[in-house]
């Protein structure tokens, strides 16, 4: 590999999927018999990694203004692209976004394939509440929120960076309708139904080898039952420190037991154009 | 003729054209000069470039946008070319991180990424990932009546049986405002080290301690979300690879020699010292109780 287009990004708003594709990646690049450990997952860094940061710039992002460490994200990708000999997988829940001096965080140079995971906001909703520890009606407004961003209190130092996400339909958008990346979208419903089918074209648009077998092998190491089991025994470190699991139900359509009406209403309402476009509304506005 | 200021930090005699509040002031033969001047905009043949940096050992560019370029050669020299409009407290702060991390670098010695503290007739360094708690807890120390030798960069010198000494940086803490408030102090008594960052610098001439001492301990503090409160030794291979990981900008050194003395530094380290995890739950921050493990772990 000559060039710098040796990052994969596997995007999403939170709760999304990204996660489990992460896992089935690792157990597709593993050669053991036996599932991948959730707390070693093959090196999938997220992109508002710090310790990155510091290292690629030579300064301390404490030190500096989230518009200062905006401007130097897209050299960051560039040097952990110059120094791979391989392909690095990229987890990020930042919008697509320009930076302050008007350059893509996420340039096309660094870029060898995107990844974008979607799921229905309604279950996001549901997942999204648990993983924040906040109330239903919080989610639903922080999801419709277009300042909505992680890591973002200027009081004290996060573990990541600022990542700006927008709102649902907002962080949709900036990555499905840049003119800059050439974006694949994957359904989280899809993973659920037409699961073989769905993660045989992720692995084609990445560019892997696998064969048929080394992939149904992959999912069923990677199943939300083998995810929750280990979680159960050991943990999962990417789980927030309040939250009281990170593989919680991992079904589609957990929003219509557990999500009230008003709010299935009001994110129908919120992001309606985009629930439509990605077959969660029909024109009339029914929920599919 | 041009004023200049004599400063110790770091362990090292440092000759100032500009005034430097936050150093104490000595005298005697400077070993480092840092003077306001012309800085390359990039070097000749570097053997390593980051993002806003190059190096080629002996030589190493460093580049703030809107506040300045610092060029540092030969483990002896600093010469910042100073923005337009940039504020002289700006230019400091830089100066005396990544600036002199490289200067440390070139002259061989070891800049670990930690806070040091004093504890019997040596010192631990308490080091991590930034964010996990290494200059709060030892501002927690120094709240028990603990001695600072140095936030955030400790370096690390060896004596002649290849012992690891630790040597004083300077007596100044940076504290987030959130972790101030924890410690149970009032952020808005210290100043901000920039405008726009909520992060202060604390004085800490009462407990600061100016002499270098032998190196006990390393610890290496991480967050589980576990709620997991432990310490561990850690061996092996893995202990070099912690060592490495948490060496204050471990990138800017280049070229075979540094990294073989570099290196050297390592095995000294490795054969001398313990090295632990000290693994802390995530979310709140039990400061008597990481404390204590700590205590009980070095009388242990």
């Amino acid at each position: 590999m000559d060039d710098l287009k040796k990052i994969v990004w596997l995007a999403s708003y939170p709760k999304s999927g990204n996660t489990w594709f992460r896992v089935f990646l690792s157990n597709l690049l593993s050669k053991e018999n036996h599932p991948a450990d959730i707390n070693n997952l093959f090196s999938t860094p997220i992109a508002s990694n710090r310790e990155l940061f510091d290292e690629a710039t030579g300064l301390s992002s404490s030190d500096l203004t989230p518009e200062e460490i905006h401007n130097l994200r897209p050299g960051v990708y560039e040097y952990a692209a110059r120094y791979s000999n391989e392909l690095l997988f990229q987890k990020v829940h930042d919008a697509w976004l320009l930076t302050e001096a008007g350059e893509p965080m996420f340039d096309k140079k660094v870029t060898q394939s995107t990844i974008y995971f979607v799921r229905n906001p309604l279950d996001v909703a549901v997942s999204f509440s648990n993983h924040l520890s906040k109330s239903l009606d919080a989610t639903v407004q922080i999801m419709a929120d277009e300042n909505f961003a992680f890591s973002s209190k200027p009081n004290r130092l996060h573990l990541q960076l600022q990542q700006r996400l927008l709102s649902w339909s907002s962080h949709i958008q900036s990555w499905v309708d840049q003119s800059e990346l050439s974006v694949h979208v994957i359904r989280y419903e899809d993973m659920k139904t037409d699961t073989f089918n769905t993660f045989v074209k992720a692995t084609n648009v990445i560019g892997l080898k696998a064969s048929n077998e080394k992939i149904k092998r992959a999912i069923a190491f990677s199943d939300i039952k083998e995810m929750q089991k280990q979680e159960a025994e050991k943990g999962f470190k990417e789980k927030p420190a309040n939250a009281e699991s990170f593989f919680r139900k991992g079904i589609a359509g957990s929003w219509r037991t557990e999500l009230p009406e008003n709010l299935v209403k009001q994110i129908c309402n919120d992001h309606r154009e985009m629930m439509l476009r990605f077959g969660y509304l029909d024109d009339n506005g029914n929920l599919l | 003729m041009i004023k200049s200021y004599t400063y110790s930090a770091f362990g090292l005699i440092i000759s100032s054209e500009f005034e430097c509040p936050e150093l104490i002031t000595s005298s005697g033969e400077p070993d480092v000069s840092v003077r306001f001047g012309a800085a390359p905009l990039s070097l000749m043949n570097p053997l390593f470039s980051g993002v806003r940096f190059q190096t080629s050992g002996q030589e190493f560019l460093l580049t703030v946008d809107k506040i300045a370029r610092y060029y540092v050669e030969n483990g002896n020299s600093i010469t910042i070319d100073v923005s337009p409009n940039a504020e002289i407290e700006e230019v400091r702060l830089f100066l005396l991180g990544s600036a002199f991390g490289a200067l440390i670098h070139q002259r061989g010695l070891l800049p670990f990424h930690g806070s040091s503290v004093k504890i019997g007739a040596s010192a631990i360094i308490l080091s991590g990932v930034s964010g996990a708690g290494k200059s709060t807890l030892a501002a927690a120390f120094r709240k028990k009546g603990y001695q600072i030798l140095s936030d955030d960069i400790s370096v690390i010198s060896f004596s002649n049986d290849g012992l690891p000494i630790v040597h004083p940086g300077y007596p100044q803490m940076k504290l987030w405002t959130d972790s101030i408030q924890k410690l149970g102090d009032d952020p808005s008594s210290y100043s901000q080290i920039r405008k726009r960052i909520e992060k202060h610098n604390i004085p800490i001439v009462q407990s600061y301690w100016n002499q270098p001492l032998p190196l006990n301990k390393i610890f290496i503090i991480n967050s589980s979300n576990l709620g997991e409160l432990k310490v561990e030794s850690i061996k092996g291979i893995e202990k070099f690879s912690m060592l490495k990981t948490h060496t204050y900008r471990a990138n800017f050194v280049a070229g075979e020699q540094m990294h073989t003395k570099h290196f050297k530094s390592f095995e000294s380290i490795a054969k001398h010292i313990d090295v632990c995890r000290l693994t802390r739950p995530s979310g709140n921050f039990l400061f008597d109780e990481l404390i204590n493990i700590i205590l009980d772990n070095l009388n242990g």
